[in-house]
C-alpha cells in the first residue's frame, strides 16, 4: 500500500502543448480517487505519467515516499486496467490473469493459488478456461481487473475501465469496483469521463479542464459546494442551471437582477452574509440545480412574495419518479425537476422559488464561486 | 395528413433464429410510439421490416389502412434514423444531408435554395452548424450521430423510423436533444417509432411504448402506466432505474397471519394482500418485487421490516443508490445523500406494502401491483 503524491507536475507535448499544468494531488495510501473531466483535459496524461507511460515534463511524482519520476513502469508497484482491455486474444482468461505472474517467473502452485482466488472474489471462475477473444466485454473487462489486482500492487491504476459496457453491466460492475477496492484496500486512481461514475465510486475527486485542476474534493464538496462554474457546470445530471445577472448591495441586503427583470431577488440575512464581502458588485451568474427550484405558483394571479422568478415552459418532460420542465428566464434556457403527477404545458409562465433550497453565485468574470457553502 | 401505421402479426426468423413472433401493435396519427428492449430483443428488426429493408416471414404492416409489402423502401415514403448513422464518407455534411432529397420521390420538391435553407435550420437544431462542409472521417461519433438525424430530418416524411438516435451522444446533449427530437416530431406531427434500450428516453419522449422482450410484445401502454402496472416479471424489470429488486419468495400460514417468506427475510401481509393471496389461490412460489425508490433505509436494522448488510453505498449527486445484502440477494435503495452507509453496516429495509409488486415464479405475471 502506498500514498501517491503528484508535486507541481507539467506534461508538455512538443513545445507548446500543454496537457497538464501544475497539477498537485495528494493521494492517501489506500484511497479511491477519480480523475474527472471532458476528453483532451489531461486526466489519461495524468493516469500514463503515474504508470510511467509517459514522461513527467516537469515537477515531482512520488509513490510510497519515494520519487519515481526515472524509475521504469515496471518497477514502481502500480498495476493497469486499460480501456481497450489489452488482453492476449489467444491465450485462456486464466492465462490472461497469470500472465505478469509467470512473466516474473513465480512457481506454478503458487501463480494457481493466485490465480483461483482472485477469480472467485471477481466472480469469474467459469470462464478460466475460455479463450479471451471468446469472451463478452463484460467479462473481458473482470479479466482485465483480475490481471491487475493479481500482482498485488500497492497502486492501482484504471483508464475508464467500464465505458464500454453497456448501461446495465456498468452499473453493476461499478458496483463491484466499489466494493472490490475498499475490501482489498489498494490505493487507487481512476479517470472518467462520467461524472456519475466519479461520485459514485471515489472517496475523493479531481476535477481537470484544459490540463489544470479545477477543484480536489469529496462528491460532497463538489456537488454542494462546486468551486467553480465549470464544476458546478460538470457535476450533476441534469446540469446545474445559470442565470446570467447584476449583483447590487443595499443595506446589507444583496439584489439580484437579471436584463429583462424576469429575474429579480433579494437575498437577506444569513443568505446574504455569505456573499464573499472581496466580491462588491457587478455581473454574475446565479446557480441553481433543478431539484433545487421549487414552482410557487403558474399564473400571476396566484403569484404573490417579493422575489421574481418567472420563467417560460418550453418543453415538458413528463416522468414516473420525477418530471422534468425545460424552460427560460430572460435568454437563459433552465430545467426544473418537479413531482411526477404535475403537468405543464409549452408556453405557459411558471413562478419559482430558487432560494428556498440551496443556490449559488459565481464572479462573470472569473467564474469562481463568490458564495461561502456549508455542506 | 398524419397516418396510422398498424402492424399484425408480424414474424420473421433469420434461419433458426426467431427475431420477432406474432407482434401487433397501431401507432396512431402523430403518435411517438417507443419500442423498447435490451439488445436483441427485436426493435431494428421490427422497424427494418416496417422500412421495408427486412421483409417480414408473414403478418402485414399497413398504412393508413393500406398494405405496403408490396412497396419497395424507397416509395414507402418512410425516413429512417440509423444507430450506426450510416453517412456517405465521400459527401459532406450538407451533401449527406441533402442526399434523401434526390431520392425520385422527393426530386423537384424544394427549390436549391429552399433546401439549404432546410439543412441550415435542422443543423442549428442539431447543434452542427459549424459541421456542414466537413466530411464524415473528420467527425467524432456523437457529431456523426447527429449528421445521421439530422438527414432524416430534412424530408417530411409520412413517417419517421428511428433506431436509437440518440444513443452515442453524450449526457448533457442528449438530455437536450431528447427534448429537442419530440418536440421537433410533435411540431411536424409526424408519426414516429422509436427503438430504443433505455427506458428514460421512452418516460421522457413517448406517448407510449411496446416492451418487447426475446421477440415477443409484453405490453403496451404509456410509461406511466407501464411503470405503475407491469403485466408481468419482465415489463417491472425494463422500467426503472436503478431496475426493481426482486426476491424470491413463498407464502407461510401461522397463527391465522400469511406471510411472504424468501431467503433472509418474512413480511407480514396486510389484509389487501392477503385478500389478493386468497382469491388468486396462491399456493405456488412467488417473486416480491420493490421498486428502489420506494425502500427506505433504517439505521437501527431492528426497526426494518427486512434486514441486511451494507454492500456498497454510491453517492450520485443530490442522492445515493445503496446496495443492500440480504442473505445472498443484492437490494438497491436510493436513499438521500446524506445517509452516508459505510460498508457491512447493518441496517433494516422499510417501504409500504401498498407499493409493493407480487409475481407469480412461475409464470412471472403480476398478481399485485
Amino acid at each position: 500500500m502506498a500514498e501517491v503524491v503528484l508535486d507541481q507536475v507539467w506534461k508538455i507535448y512538443g513545445r507548446t502543448v500543454e496537457a497538464v499544468k501544475g497539477l498537485n494531488l495528494d493521494i492517501k495510501d489506500g484511497e479511491f480517487v477519480a480523475i474527472l473531466g471532458p476528453s483532451g483535459c489531461g486526466k489519461s496524461s495524468t493516469l500514463r505519467m503515474i504508470a510511467g507511460l509517459e514522461e513527467i515534463t516537469r515537477g515531482e511524482l512520488s509513490i510510497g515516499g519515494k520519487i519515481v519520476n526515472d524509475v521504469e513502469p515496471g518497477d514502481r508497484d502500480i498495476s493497469m486496467v486499460f480501456e481497450n482491455y489489452a488482453l492476449l486474444p489467444h491465450m485462456t482468461a486464466y492465462d490472461n490473469v497469470a500472465f505478469p505472474l509467470s512473466l516474473r517467473g513465480f512457481d506454478k502452485n503458487e501463480i494457481d493459488k493466485k490465480v483461483r482466488e482472485i477469480s472467485k472474489l471477481l466472480d469469474m471462475d467459469y470462464m478460466l478456461e475460455e479463450l479471451a477473444a471468446s469472451l463478452g466485454g463484460g467479462e473481458r473487462q473482470r479479466v482485465g481487473i483480475a490481471r491487475a489486482l493479481i500482482r498485488q500492487s500497492s497502486v492501482l491504476l484504471m483508464d475508464e475501465p467500464i465505458s464500454h459496457l453497456d448501461a446495465a453491466l456498468r452499473a453493476k460492475t461499478r458496483t463491484e469496483l466499489v466494493r472490490l477496492q475498499k475490501v482489498l484496500g489498494v490505493t487507487t486512481v481512476y479517470v472518467t469521463h462520467d461524472q456519475l461514475e466519479a461520485l459514485a465510486m471515489a472517496d475523493r475527486i479531481a476535477v481537470l479542464n484544459f490540463g489544470e485542476l479545477q477543484q480536489f474534493g469529496t462528491a460532497d464538496e463538489l456537488y454542494y459546494a462546486p468551486a467553480n462554474k465549470f464544476v458546478a457546470d460538470f457535476v450533476g445530471e441534469p446540469p446545474m442551471n445559470f442565470v446570467h445577472c447584476t449583483l447590487q448591495r443595499k443595506n446589507g441586503d444583496i439584489r439580484l437582477f437579471s436584463e429583462n427583470l424576469a429575474f429579480d431577488i433579494t437575498l437577506e440575512g444569513e443568505d446574504a452574509r455569505r456573499v464573499v464581502p472581496s466580491f462588491k458588485e457587478g455581473k454574475v451568474w446565479f446557480g441553481v440545480r433543478p431539484k433545487d427550484i421549487t414552482i410557487t405558483a403558474s399564473s400571476e394571479e396566484n403569484y404573490c412574495g417579493e422575489n421574481l422568478a418567472k420563467s417560460l415552459v418550453l418543453n415538458f418532460e413528463p416522468g414516473c419518479e420525477h418530471s422534468i420542465i425545460e424552460g427560460k428566464i430572460d435568454d437563459n434556457r433552465i430545467l426544473i425537476q418537479c413531482e411526477p403527477n404535475l403537468t405543464f404545458k409549452d408556453d405557459e409562465i411558471v413562478y419559482l422559488d430558487v432560494t428556498a433550497k440551496r443556490f449559488h453565485l459565481f464572479d462573470y468574470e472569473t467564474e469562481k464561486s463568490i458564495l461561502e457553502q456549508k455542506i | 395528413m398524419s397516418i396510422t401505421i398498424d402492424i399484425e402479426k408480424l414474424t420473421k426468423t433469420f434461419g433458426e433464429e426467431v427475431a420477432i413472433e406474432d407482434v401487433s401493435f397501431q401507432v396512431k396519427p402523430g403518435e411517438l410510439f417507443a419500442l423498447l428492449g435490451p439488445s436483441g430483443a427485436g426493435k431494428s428488426t421490427t422497424l427494418n421490416c416496417i422500412s421495408g429493408i427486412v421483409k417480414p416471414d408473414s403478418g402485414d404492416i399497413r398504412a393508413d389502412t393500406v398494405s405496403v409489402l408490396d412497396i419497395k423502401p424507397q416509395y414507402r415514403d418512410f425516413s429512417m434514423v440509423f444507430e450506426s448513422y450510416a453517412l456517405y464518407p465521400h459527401l459532406t455534411v450538407a451533401e449527406n444531408m441533402g442526399f434523401p432529397m434526390k431520392a425520385p420521390l422527393r426530386s423537384g420538391e424544394m427549390t436549391p435554395e429552399e433546401m439549404k435553407k432546410r439543412i441550415q435550420e435542422t443543423a442549428v437544431m442539431l447543434e452542427i452548424p459549424e459541421l456542414l462542409d466537413r466530411f464524415p472521417k473528420e467527425l467524432s461519433g456523437g457529431q456523426k450521430q447527429r449528421v445521421g438525424l439530422g438527414r432524416a430530418l430534412v424530408r417530411r416524411p409520412k413517417l419517421f423510423l428511428m433506431d436509437e438516435p440518440i444513443a452515442h451522444l453524450d449526457a448533457k446533449l442528449r438530455h437536450h436533444m431528447r427534448g429537442e427530437l419530440k418536440k421537433l416530431v410533435k411540431d411536424l406531427g409526424i408519426t414516429t417509432v422509436l427503438a430504443t434500450p433505455d427506458y428514460n428516453e421512452v418516460v421522457a419522449m413517448a406517448d407510449r411504448a411496446l416492451i418487447l422482450n426475446n421477440g415477443h410484445l409484453e405490453q403496451i401502454g404509456t410509461p406511466i402506466e407501464l411503470y405503475n402496472n407491469p403485466v408481468n416479471e419482465v415489463v417491472a424489470n425494463a422500467i426503472g432505474d436503478p431496475p426493481i429488486n426482486l426476491l424470491d419468495c413463498a407464502i407461510e400460514k401461522a397463527d391465522g397471519k400469511t406471510n411472504l417468506k424468501g431467503k433472509g427475510f418474512t413480511v407480514a401481509c396486510d389484509k389487501k394482500l392477503e385478500s389478493v393471496i386468497e382469491s388468486n389461490n396462491v399456493t405456488e412460489e412467488l417473486v416480491f418485487g420493490m421498486r428502489p425508490q420506494d425502500v427506505s433505509i433504517e439505521k437501527d436494522a431492528g426497526k426494518g421490516l427486512i434486514q441486511g448488510e451494507v454492500y456498497v453505498f454510491e453517492p450520485l449527486g443530490g442522492e445515493a443508490v445503496a446496495t443492500i445484502k440480504v442473505d445472498e440477494k443484492l437490494v438497491k435503495v436510493v436513499c438521500p445523500w446524506e445517509d452516508k452507509l459505510s460498508i457491512e453496516e447493518k441496517v433494516g429495509l422499510n417501504f409500504s406494502l401498498e407499493n409493493v409488486h407480487i409475481f407469480d415464479k412461475k409464470s412471472g405475471l403480476a398478481l399485485y401491483t
